[in-house]
């Protein structure tokens, strides 16, 4: 079958774009943008981003204590099984060593981060529980992907997905460092105001 | 979602992803005037669309509106898996579908008489065609609406076969016959039209 129709039209095809609509459309739609913003402040800044907020809290202060609770069992297990990681950390090094890198780059900031992290365990014990529990979820998928890597065919995504992983955690664990931070600000400044007026 | 290689001015070069990357962001924080220039760069291509499903002029436009409405208000969802012009059209493709569905248009037309009334020699034989823009247009607007989609979908926008099954949900080769026969139908009406 001959093709000259669908030649025609894609040879001709920004000449068929040539029918325009009314300029009262814009005008409409503007206005309609205009009443959603509204709405928006009120709903989203309001409401949405401080349930948002909340849970992000949530979820960090849950991570914090799992990984402080479980973090040291972890490290002696982790010791003993030097030989299975080993060969994941081989599979990432023969696929791509930039990939390699930047794998070792996130995991040294992690445990840069968890030790930091560590200190609020006595001031904070509820909140570094919860933390350590977030970071968990995500470092549990992290060891499953990793535990999969050498045996999957598609090696090349899973590496992909566990580097994206490992951002999660350095993201999550700067929140969660975030949020003390703000946390020790007040006390700061509530035991200076205490001092202050005794 | 993916677009053909099929030319369309929705296909951009890599500095003007950019650009449209970054109206897109600026749009994302709510700024009004990349509003503005996202719609003044899109809607036009988007009515013209839209008005080859929906073929009547108020329809389109108010596709046009709710597309960008739509378009504005998701855009935080929008993730760069495709162009945003894309991304954009697949939105009006689907409310411009949705109003032939509210009009109880059938997507899918039986129109036997008009493949046997046809000769076989004189449908495949594009070769002799005088083909104009303005004539092409208007015999598109005499398709019945399921051709007119098939084929404005294929032909114009660039989808492929499966695409288009799954934009209007119908099997894939039902799109297979509905545009031989939406083809041969609308060069059946470009010679009539050449005649008169």
């Amino acid at each position: 079958m001959s093709n000259r129709l669908e030649k025609f039209i894609q040879d001709n095809r920004e000449a068929f774009d040539s029918e325009e609509p009314r300029q009262q459309v814009w005008r409409d739609l503007q206005a309609k943008v205009a009443e959603n913003k509204k709405d928006d402040r009120i709903f989203h800044l309001g409401f949405l981003r401080w349930t948002a907020a909340a849970a992000v809290v949530i979820m960090l202060v849950g991570t914090f204590y799992y990984v402080i609770q479980y973090g040291e069992r972890n490290n002696i297990a982790g010791q003993d099984k030097q030989g299975t990681p080993a060969t994941a950390d081989q599979v990432v090094n023969e696929l791509n060593p930039t990939y390699a890198k930047e794998v070792y780059h996130f995991t040294q900031l992690i445990e840069l981060k968890q030790s930091e992290l560590k200190q609020i365990e006595k001031e904070h014990p509820e909140l570094y529980q919860q933390f350590v529990k977030d970071i968990n979820k995500l470092d549990n998928s992290y060891q499953a992907l990793k535990t999969e890597l050498p045996k999957n065919a598609n090696r090349e995504l899973l590496l992909e997905a566990m580097i994206q992983n490992l951002k999660l955690q350095t993201e999550l664990l700067n929140q969660q460092l975030s949020i003390i931070k703000t946390l020790n600000q007040k006390n700061k400044q509530n035991n200076e105001s205490n001092s202050k007026s005794i | 979602m993916y677009l053909k290689s099929k030319p369309d001015q929705l296909e951009l070069t890599a500095s003007a992803t950019i650009f449209y990357d970054d109206l897109v962001e600026k749009c994302k924080k709510g700024d009004a005037r990349s509003y503005e220039t996202l719609y003044q760069q899109y809607s036009r291509a988007m009515f013209n669309t839209s008005l080859r499903i929906v073929n009547n002029a108020s329809d389109a436009e108010d596709v046009l509106q709710e597309a960008f409405m739509d378009a504005f208000r998701y855009l935080g969802d929008f993730n760069y898996k495709s162009t945003f012009g894309a991304w954009l059209k697949r939105i009006v493709i689907n409310k411009s579908i949705n109003i032939l569905r509210k009009h109880k248009a059938d997507l899918v037309d039986i129109d036997k008489a008009a493949v046997h009334e046809l000769p076989n020699d004189e449908v495949l034989d594009e070769e002799q065609l005088q083909l104009k823009v303005e004539e092409v247009k208007r015999a598109v607007t005499l398709l019945p609406n399921g051709y007119r989609t098939v084929l404005t979908l294929y032909l114009f926008e660039g989808y492929d076969h499966e695409e288009i099954a799954g934009i209007m949900r119908i099997s894939e080769s039902t799109v297979r016959t509905q545009y031989h026969r939406a083809k041969q139908k609308l060069i059946h009406i470009i010679k009539q039209g050449g005649v008169k």
